[in-house]
Formats: structure tokens, C-alpha cells, sequence
């Protein structure tokens, strides 16, 4: 009983956190009334204290306000690059699985290939190849998150095409399209949309990590790899200015992975 | 029966470097820009004549196709180019720089190790277990970047026990060894939790129960195998992020390595290390991967051929 | 065997988990050289009754008893580490399939040496060198009659067939020389031959001293080998007594109702079909080999004649073959020149072990697979070798029903969607007559409306076959091709779907191929049989004749392996 209450406060912890970031991200106004860009040399690295609840960095800028700020960009990132590689990856992840079995042989070596590497690395090569900048981040980490949605897809496809319901519809003389979209599709997409929820946790840390090594955005722009980054110098006199941003990447993709998994939880209850 | 496997085998480990190789080749010809450029810099005012004789010097002048055949020629002979930036053949900038880079991923390896089996294997009781997994949760979802950077502004400003940069002795290395190895054992620390408890749900240990066998027993020469496999597949993963951490904590604290000439050559797009590091990491994880085959048919005995339809629907 | 020294004794003995009570004071005693059988349906706590036994309960179950002695030990109060010292040593435990049972990562000889490890000698309890092992083992799984043991040891499990890996996991059982023997559902997973064999083993052990409990589901299975019966129920012993007491003289109602809904075969003279029409369109024969003669395809019904009118045969199956490329590259033959026809509303069972092709057959004549020679006819019409889309519109008229319905459901789908998509081939009719159709179809498989908005994972087992039996006949099929459909099920549950097939049959009068492994399940519902091995048929003729009277050496292995009620 304690346990369930437990993992149902953290679910709705989780989900709470990732309202907020998302409300930052949309409307940073309504978080703080300060300018995340302006500098204020009498407020130069002040510890987290009111006025700054995140304290100040070494211009002055109030880092809530670069954090609050710096939400839209990951987000954006981790949502479009997210969503784009999903879908992209349905459609080539379905096609193989109904493809014929030379086709789906070699598609599947590359991506399984590629799936051998982790999501950064793939991305860093990615960056090699476009060359830095905000808008190749947010290519670079949609292009290493697209194998994993290809695989699923694929499997799922097989998976579904091989069930016992899509037999039972052709048993029944059920048209070939009309099982593909009121069987296969469907059942498809619910793990796939699971796998999307906790990657966007991923691409935000694969994009914070571009950003980190100064390979994203550039200053002033509110980044949290970039403010990371800048915190990186300030270690010694200022702790707050790299901790915060980090707690702010952690917090969203430990929600991201928790809403995640409840939800693979309630597929799975369904299923079985 | 065996050689042919073994001849296949190595065949499919060629292709998949051959093909890092070509796509390294072909991404990075596609790339805008002129290398000669890259390579003296942008602010060099190099006259027109010196351009095209360095042009005419690296070949860049021939047809793709004749770029690429002496491109793959030369990797046969184990060649991989100079750097354009360091004026240094690439096999060397790497060889220079894989000493340290390999101690850190060993070291973190192992680190990982530990910390996964201590967790998954020794913790016990519902609530212990419970505590563990919330922290293998936060481990996987921190970034490694700022994990790096709260360990050292713990425990090198702030407690003063270990060095903030460098590469110096085992003292330098347990603060990068451990950023790495902090994800990398909570993914792994939670595979192997989940794969002790699916065994220790399965019939055969009911029975090695039966037998009298205690928790020990079942987990050291039951349950533990069966949780190695769904790890095992894990291992190009794990090698991957040790390779990819080696990038940002290198970064981070300032160590000599691979990552730390990666990320250079990347930023300032010196084309022949990034496809050195490209092919070599190919060379690494079909390594890896031979590894791996051969452990899942040491501890899996039924990895063999199933019954096959002759033209049986897929 | 009544003065032998007691094994087992229980008084009282209750689990409970938090507030629910599923085992409820159950006594029971053994003697060594007995044999006790605890029978009883999913949830009714025999598996866990067992499991007190070995001290092997879930974390969260609570035990309490007035009595729990294990071949003398009072075992009530024994800490975790004592519990390690009785399991295998005086108590050991043999389970349902060993190819889980067993370690599948370890060899054979390793999993039956493990209990001489943990306990040492049995007989003076001393560490075990290597060779003493070696030896050891060898001697066990040579008691348990596994040929070349000294070879098997070294074998995994999986490389070794079902009846000997079987043994193998007594042997592990028996390695620590237990005075009891706790068997739970020992031989379900076995075909009836394997069975039998596995059977008469146990027999044997328990005629040379040694105690055995076993766990069933089938009151068939332990009447030959079972000196006394308990039947449980929700956690309660409802009636106990000698074997021949309770199954010839039951005195508690549910023993009756266990006893009546168990299939089995009837003793000769076989009682007249219930249709008087013979369903073979040939003569039918004693014995006869499958060949395609016969009076070969008639030509009445092959001249379009159309559904539902007629006297020809509603499926015909003509000369079939299925081949399969085996591992070592060869060629098997799944199905092997089987002919035969369904005549209107008759019922053919298709019987055989598993691997004799009855499936890969049931999955020819319903078109999901092609076949490599011959072909099927459909109401005289051509069915293999034709354009699925040419087949969809036909297939209204032959519906499957598979062993697994809750696969065979799409797990978004409420029952009543299920059953809606059977009704696709139909007419097109309003939304409202559609409903008042399902609700229909639903009551005339015993399914309130009140369960139609249900999704599949929350209907029991009788009520997902009852679905699928109600989307199969939504188009009116002139056939059901149904592959095991009971063999998942309860004994009591089993009954009622063969009673609700029954009738189908006999209300609408669609005819029947009923796939199984259950000779007593195929008597109580087919009038004629085909007996299938190796892809072939070996037998064939009413069913009545078949088991009365079998001629070939496999139909006759396979009747005298049934296990029967005295």
C-alpha cells in the first residue's frame, strides 16, 4: 500500500515538474519579471538568497531568470527533434517490417549499426558532419534518436503483423488496409508513443551535451548545457551557477522517464 | 561447419568498417567548405597558386572516385591521413592521445561494474531496493557533464580530495572514472535487477529452492547468468558511453585523450582525424560485438537454429 | 501400507494472504510408500498447499498450522536457514515442464548433482568429491530408466526430448534420497504416451518406499496411480477417501461435477452418434491408409453448386502436403498426403501428439497457409491456391477458433467490437440492428450483455472462448475449424464450451473439424476421427470404431495411454 502511494505521489510529482517546464518554456513571463540577458554589476555572483533563488552570475544576470529562459530552447529541442525522428521513423520502421525480407535484412544491419552507438556519439558525429550551431543540434540529435523509433517500429509491426488478432481479422475477411489501420497501426504506435515520452528526456541531454562542449548556441543566448558550461569556470566561487541549470535537465528527464514508464506500465497491464 | 562461420563472420566485421570508412568518406566530401581553408586557417591570406599547389599536394584535385580508392588504399596500409590542424599523421595524433583515454574507460568500467552488481546484487529487502532504484532513476538521467561538475565542486573545491584538473596518478582519475561510470551503472544496475528478479521468478529456481539452495547459491549459479544475458546486450551501449563520456569529461576536467581531440578536431573541422575517430570507432564496436557473440554462446547453450519454413509467412 | 511410518502429517493448515484466506484448514497425512492426490481447479489452493509443504510460500503469504510435520520434523516454526536443510533433503519437489523446471543454462548432471552439494552424501551427509558425484548422478538418472546417462548428464535441457527431460528433473528431485515427493501437475505438460510412461514411473518409485503427493488437475491423470484422492476447492478439502471410493462413489457435489465434466472415453459398446448420417463421404473403414482414392473428388458437387444447398461435402481435402526445411537443411513433411471431406453439420476430430502436423493441417484448410501439394475445396469450390482477395469474401464461411483467444483479440477492443468485426462480411445494416445482432450472438454463447464493453484481459478463460466462438459464428459459417479450443481451460469450463459447440452444431447446423490432443475431448463431441502421425493419417473411421476397435499399433498406444477412471 505505502509503496503504491509512493510511486502514485512521484507520478504526480513528475507530472507536475514537466507542466511547469513546459509552461516556462511557452510563457517565461509568468515565472519572473526579470530579463535573463541583463547584466547588473552590483549584483556580480551573488549566492541564491531572495531577489535571485538561484543567485547571480559573473555579470550579474539573475539565473533563475537564464534558467526559466533557457527552458524553451531544450524543450523545443527535446520535443521537435523528438517528435520528428518519431515520426520518421514509424514510417520507415513500418515499411521495413512489410517489406520484403531482403530489404528488411539490410535496412536492419545499418540501424542496427547504428544502434550499437549511444545517442550522443552519433549526434557528435552528426555535428562533425553539418557543423556546429543551435539548428544543427536540434538535427544532429533528431538524426541519432531516429535508429531506436526504426528498430521499434520494425519489431512492432512484426510483432502485431505475426498476433493472433490480425490472423483472427483475415480469418474474418477483413480487408488487408482496414486491418493495417484499425489493427497494426494502433497497436503499434502505443509502445512507440511510450519510447518518444522517455526519449525526450535523451535528446535533452544529448543537445545540453552539444551545447556544453560549445558546440550549440553560443552566449548570451540561456541555454542549460550553455549555462553548464559557463559554471564550468565558476566552480570555485560560485557552485549555484552550474548546479542549478542541471537540476533543472535532471528534473525534467527523471518526470519525462517516470511519466514514461507509467505509461508502458498501463500498456502492459492491458496486453497481458 | 565452424571455419565457414568463422570466415562469415569476419567478412561481416570488414563490411561493417568498410562501410564507416565509406560513409565517413562520402559524408565528409559532402561537407560545404574548402578544407584548404580549414587548414590554414581563416585568417591566412594564401595567394590563389599556394592553395592549388597544397590542393594538387593531398589530391584533392583528382576525381572522387580516384580520391576515394587511394582514400580506402591507403586505410589498408593503415594510413589514415594527416591532420590538417597538427600537421601530424592521424595514427599518430590517436596513438598519442588512446594511452589515456583507454585508462579512463577501463577504469570507469570497471567502477561501473561494482557499483551495478553492488546494487543489484547485494542490496536486499523491499525498501533498500526501492532506494536503489531511485538512484540508478536519477544516474541514467543526470547529465554525465553535470555530474562531473557537482563531483568536483564537492569533492575537489570543496572537500579538497582530489585534483580539479589533470591527469595525474590513480588520484586524478577517480573523479572522471566515476562521472562516467555513475550512468553507466545505473542502466546496467537495472538491467541486472530486473533480470535477477525475472529469473527468480521463473520455474527452474523454484525447483533450485526445492533443492535447499539459499539466496546465494541461487544467485551465483542460477539467476545471475540469466540476468548476464539481457546485460550482455548492453555492452556496445556501455562501450559507446564510455567513449561519448570520454568527450565531456575530458572536457570537464581538462584531461589529455581521444575526446578532448575529437571535440578539437570537430570544432575546427579537421577532416581526417574526424574520420580516423570515425573508422576507428567502428573498428571498436565490431570488436566488441565479436566479444559479445561469443560470450552469449558461452553462457546460452540454446542459441542455435530453430525450425525454418521454406517459404513460411514472416 | 497402513502401519507404515507417516511422512506427511497437516492439521489445520491455513495460508492467508492479508485478510484472504486461500488455503483453509486442510489436514492431510501420508504414509511412506502412498500415494496422495490433491485435485482441484485453478484457485483452488492445491499448488499453494504444496508449497506450505516445502516452506517455499510468496513473501507476503502467512502460514499457520496445528499440526506440520515433515517426515517428523515439526516444520511450523523453522527459520529459513532450517527450511534449506529439510528441501531436498527429506522433502523434494517435481514440477510441471521441465524445460523450465530446470536450470536451461546448466547441463542436466549439474542440476541433478546441485542437491548432493547443498546436502552432501545422503546417507552420511559428508562433502561429495567430484568423481562420488559424477557417479552419483549417473546412478540417479539411470534409477529413473533415462538411457546412456553418463551421455544425458552432459546435455542441456533443452537438447533432450519432454518424457526424458522430465525424468531427468525426478531425478534432480529424488538425487538427496527425500522420503517425500511432492509432484505438482507432473506429467500436463507430456503428450498421453510420454505420459503413461512418466506415470507408471512414479508408480514404481512409490511401490519402492517412497511418499508422493500429486498435484492435478485431472482426476483421470492420478486415478491410476493415486491410493487416496483429496478434491479441493476454494481452499478447502471437500471430499477425501480411496481412490476407487471417490471417483466410483463420490459423495460431495462438486466431486460429481468434476467427475461428470471430465471427457472420457466411453467404455465399448460405443453409444450411437447423434447423427445418423456418416460424415466421411467414403465408405469408412476399419483401418485404411490416406490416399487421396477413395471415390476421389466427386463431380456433384464440384459444378458450382452453391452454399448451403446440397448434399456434397462442405470441405474437401484432397491429397494435402506441407513441407518445412528442417535445421540440418532436409525437408520434413508437416502434413502428408491427407485427404478427407465434411459433409453438412458433421463433426471430425483431428487427433495426434504434438509435432504430428494437426495444426499446421487446421491452418491449410483455413487458408492462413498454403499448401506444397494438393488442394482444398470450400463448398466445391477452389480454396487453396486462390487469390486471397478472391478468397476474403468467402471466408465468412469458415471461421476458426484457436486454443488461445485472448491472442486472437486486439487488445484495444471491447467485446463488443470483437464480436462487431464478425459481422463485417455480413450485409450492411443499421447501427441499432447491429447491436441487437451482437447482443444476440453474445446470449447464444452464454455471455451477458452486461460483460460487452469489457476489454479481453478481464474475462476469464470460458468467457474469451465464448467471444471468439461468438465473432466465429457472427457470419454464419457452414464450418468451425477449431484448434484445441478447451485444452487451456478448466475440466469444468472445458465442459461447458463442448456443450456450447454441441449445440452450434446442432442449431445451426455448422459443421465441425475439432483439432486436439485429447482423445476423451474429441469423443464427447465428433462422430468420426482421423488419427494423425508424422504428418500422416493412420487411422481413420467413426469414432466409436476408432477407440473400440483400433487397428494401428499408434492409435492403439495412444487409446491404452488415455488415462482411465475405474
Amino acid at each position: 500500500m505505502r509503496r503504491r502511494f509512493a510511486a502514485r505521489a512521484g507520478l504526480i510529482v513528475a507530472a507536475l515538474f514537466l507542466v511547469a517546464v513546459t509552461l516556462m518554456a511557452v510563457a517565461p513571463g509568468l515565472f519572473t519579471p526579470l530579463d535573463p540577458l541583463a547584466t547588473d554589476t552590483d549584483q556580480v555572483l551573488r549566492p541564491p538568497g531572495w531577489g535571485h533563488p538561484f543567485g547571480t552570475d559573473q555579470t550579474g544576470r539573475d539565473m533563475f531568470a537564464r534558467v526559466v529562459y533557457g527552458a524553451s530552447y531544450s524543450l523545443g529541442v527535446g520535443a521537435g527533434a523528438t517528435a520528428a525522428a518519431l515520426v520518421i521513423g514509424v514510417v520507415v520502421g513500418t515499411l521495413v517490417g512489410l517489406a520484403p525480407r531482403v530489404v528488411d535484412g539490410v535496412a536492419m544491419r545499418g540501424v542496427e549499426i547504428l544502434l550499437a552507438f549511444p545517442e550522443f556519439l552519433i549526434a557528435l558525429f552528426a555535428i562533425a558532419v553539418l557543423g556546429p550551431g543551435p539548428v544543427n543540434v536540434a538535427t544532429a540529435v533528431g538524426v541519432a534518436a531516429l535508429p531506436a523509433y526504426i528498430r521499434v517500429a520494425r519489431a512492432e509491426t512484426l510483432v502485431v503483423r505475426r498476433s493472433g488478432y490480425v490472423e483472427a481479422a483475415r480469418g474474418l475477411g477483413v480487408h488487408p488496409l482496414r486491418v493495417a489501420v484499425s489493427h497494426v497501426v494502433p497497436n503499434t504506435l502505443r509502445p512507440l508513443g511510450v519510447i518518444a515520452t522517455i526519449g525526450i528526456g535523451t535528446t535533452i541531454v544529448a543537445a545540453a551535451g552539444l551545447s556544453f562542449l560549445g558546440l550549440g548556441p553560443q552566449d548570451p543566448t540561456p541555454e542549460w548545457g550553455l549555462l553548464l558550461s559557463g559554471g564550468r569556470n565558476l566552480l570555485a566561487q560560485a557552485w549555484w551557477v552550474a548546479f542549478f541549470p542541471g537540476v533543472l535537465i535532471t528534473g525534467t528527464v527523471v518526470s519525462a522517464t517516470v511519466v514514461g514508464r507509467r505509461l508502458r506500465r498501463a500498456g502492459e497491464g492491458r496486453r497481458s | 561447419m565452424v571455419f565457414r562461420r568463422i570466415l562469415a563472420r569476419l567478412a561481416g566485421m570488414l563490411v561493417v568498417v568498410w562501410g564507416a570508412a565509406t560513409a565517413a568518406f562520402l559524408v565528409l566530401k559532402l561537407v560545404p567548405g574548402d578544407p584548404v581553408d580549414v587548414m590554414l586557417g581563416v585568417s591566412a591570406q594564401a595567394s590563389p597558386e599556394l592553395k592549388q599547389s597544397i590542393r594538387v599536394e593531398l589530391g584533392l584535385d583528382q576525381p572522387l572516385a580516384v580520391q576515394y580508392v587511394s582514400y580506402l588504399s591507403r586505410l589498408v596500409r593503415g594510413d589514415f591521413g594527416t591532420s590538417y590542424q597538427l600537421r601530424l599523421p592521424v595514427t599518430d595524433v590517436i596513438g598519442q592521445q588512446l594511452g589515456y583515454t583507454l585508462q579512463l574507460a577501463a577504469a570507469s568500467l570497471a567502477l561501473a561494474l561494482v557499483i551495478a552488481l553492488v546494487g543489484a546484487v547485494v542490496v536486499h529487502g523491499r525498501a533498500a531496493r526501492g532506494i536503489v532504484s531511485v538512484l540508478e532513476l536519477l544516474a541514467i538521467s543526470s547529465p554525465p557533464f553535470w555530474i562531473g561538475l557537482v563531483l568536483l565542486s564537492v569533492f575537489a573545491f570543496g572537500l579538497g580530495w582530489f585534483p580539479v584538473a589533470g591527469a595525474d596518478g590513480i588520484q586524478g582519475l577517480v573523479l572522471p572514472a566515476a562521472t562516467i561510470a555513475l550512468p553507466v551503472a545505473g542502466i546496467l544496475g537495472q538491467v541486472l535487477r530486473t533480470g535477477l528478479e525475472d529469473a527468480e521468478q521463473q520455474p527452474f529456481a523454484t525447483t533450485a529452492r526445492a533443492r535447499g539452495a539459499g539466496p546465494a547459491r541461487l544467485v551465483l549459479r542460477h539467476t545471475l547468468r540469466h540476468a548476464a544475458i539481457p546485460a550482455l546486450t548492453l555492452a556496445g551501449y556501455i562501450v559507446g558511453s564510455l567513449l561519448g563520456g570520454a568527450v565531456i569529461v575530458e572536457s570537464v576536467f581538462a584531461r589529455p585523450g581521444l575526446g578532448r581531440v575529437a571535440l578539437a578536431a570537430i570544432t575546427n573541422r579537421d577532416l581526417p582525424v574526424v574520420m580516423g575517430i570515425i573508422v576507428f570507432t567502428a573498428i571498436v564496436f565490431v570488436l566488441v560485438n565479436l566479444v559479445v557473440d561469443l560470450a552469449y554462446r558461452a553462457i546460452d547453450p540454446r542459441i542455435g537454429a530453430p525450425t525454418t519454413a521454406i517459404r513460411g509467412a514472416r | 501400507m497402513t502401519d507404515a511410518r507417516e511422512v506427511v502429517r497437516a492439521t489445520g493448515l491455513t495460508v492467508r494472504f492479508g485478510p484472504t484466506v486461500v488455503v483453509d484448514s486442510v489436514s492431510l497425512s501420508l504414509a511412506a510408500g502412498e500415494c496422495l492426490a490433491i485435485v482441484g481447479e485453478s484457485g483452488s489452493g492445491k499448488t499453494l498447499t504444496a508449497r506450505a509443504l516445502l516452506g517455499l510460500l510468496p513473501d507476503d503469504a502467512v502460514l499457520s498450522a496445528d499440526e506440520l510435520l515433515i517426515d517428523g520434523v515439526d516444520v511450523r516454526r523453522l527459520s529459513e536457514a532450517d527450511w534449506r536443510r529439510i528441501r531436498g533433503a527429506r522433502v523434494g519437489l517435481v514440477s510441471q515442464d521441465a524445460l523450465v523446471s530446470l536450470d536451461p543454462l546448466r547441463r542436466v548432471g549439474r542440476e541433478v548433482a546441485e542437491v548432493l552439494e547443498i546436502h552432501g552424501d545422503p546417507s552420511s551427509g559428508d562433502r561429495m568429491p567430484r568423481a562420488a558425484l559424477d557417479e552419483t548422478v549417473t546412478a540417479q538418472l539411470g534409477r529413473v530408466a533415462v538411457p546412456e546417462p553418463e551421455e544425458r548428464a552432459r546435455q542441456y535441457p533443452h537438447e533432450l526430448s519432454g518424457g526424458l527431460r522430465q525424468r531427468a528433473l525426478i531425478a534432480s528431485a529424488l538425487a538427496g534420497e527425500p522420503g517425500v515427493l511432492i509432484a505438482d501437475e507432473p506429467t500436463t505438460a507430456l503428450d498421453v504416451t510420454v505420459q503413461a510412461q512418466v506415470l507408471e514411473l512414479l508408480s514404481g518409485l512409490r511401490d519402492d518406499g517412497l511418499g508422493i503427493i500429486v498435484i492435478s488437475h485431472d482426476l483421470a491423470v492420478v486415478a491410476g496411480i493415486a491410493d487416496r484422492v483429496a478434491v479441493m476447492r476454494s481452499g478447502r478439502i471437500v471430499e477425501e477417501g480411496t481412490t476407487v471410493e471417490v471417483l466410483s462413489n463420490p459423495r460431495h457435489p462438486y466431486t460429481r461435477m468434476l467427475l461428470a465434466a471430465a471427457p472420457r472415453l466411453p467404455a465399448t459398446p460405443f453409444p450411437e452418434p447423434s447423427f445418423p448420417e456418416p460424415s466421411f463421404a467414403e465408405p469408412v473403414e476399419g483401418s485404411r491408409p490416406s490416399t487421396s482414392s477413395g471415390n476421389g473428388p466427386s463431380t456433384s458437387s464440384g459444378n458450382g453448386t452453391s452454399a448451403g444447398s446440397g448434399n456434397g461435402p462442405v470441405l474437401r481435402a484432397t491429397g494435402l502436403g506441407r513441407d518445412f526445411r528442417r535445421p540440418d537443411g532436409g525437408v520434413r513433411s508437416a502434413v502428408d498426403d491427407v485427404s478427407f471431406d465434411v459433409l453438412p453439420a458433421a463433426a471430425i476430430g483431428i487427433v495426434g501428439e504434438s509435432g504430428s502436423g494437426k495444426t499446421t493441417l487446421a491452418r491449410l484448410l483455413l487458408g492462413f497457409d498454403a499448401p506444397d501439394r494438393g488442394s482444398v475445396t470450400l463448398d466445391g469450390q477452389p480454396w487453396s491456391g486462390v487469390k486471397e482477395g478472391r478468397r476474403r469474401s468467402r471466408r465468412g464461411d469458415i471461421q476458426y477458433i484457436s486454443q488461445d483467444p485472448l491472442g486472437s483479440f486486439d487488445p484495444r477492443y471491447t467485446v463488443s467490437r470483437i464480436v462487431a468485426e464478425g459481422l463485417r462480411g455480413g450485409p450492411r445494416t443499421s447501427s441499432r440492428s447491429r447491436a441487437a445482432r451482437i447482443r444476440a450472438l453474445l446470449d447464444s454463447v452464454g455471455i451477458d450483455s452486461s460483460l460487452a464493453g469489457r476489454r479481453p484481459h478481464e474475462l476469464s478463460g470460458g468467457q474469451r472462448q465464448r467471444v471468439a466462438i461468438a465473432r466465429a459464428i457472427a457470419s454464419e459459417p457452414r464450418i468451425l475449424v477449431c484448434d484445441e479450443p478447451v485444452s487451456a481451460l478448466d475440466v469444468s469450463i472445458q465442459a461447458t464450451i463442448i456443450d456450447l459447440l454441441a449445440g452450434l452444431r446442432r442449431d445451426l447446423g455448422v459443421a465441425l473439424v475439432f483439432v486436439s490432443h485429447d482423445l476423451a475431448v474429441v469423443a464427447t463431441l465428433c462422430d468420426d476421427v482421423l488419427v494423425m502421425r508424422d504428418g500422416r493419417v493412420v487411422e481413420r473411421g467413426a469414432i466409436g470404431e476408432v477407440f473400440a476397435h483400433p487397428q494401428h499399433p499408434f492409435t492403439k498406444a495412444l487409446v491404452d495411454a488415455v488415462p482411465r477412471m475405474p
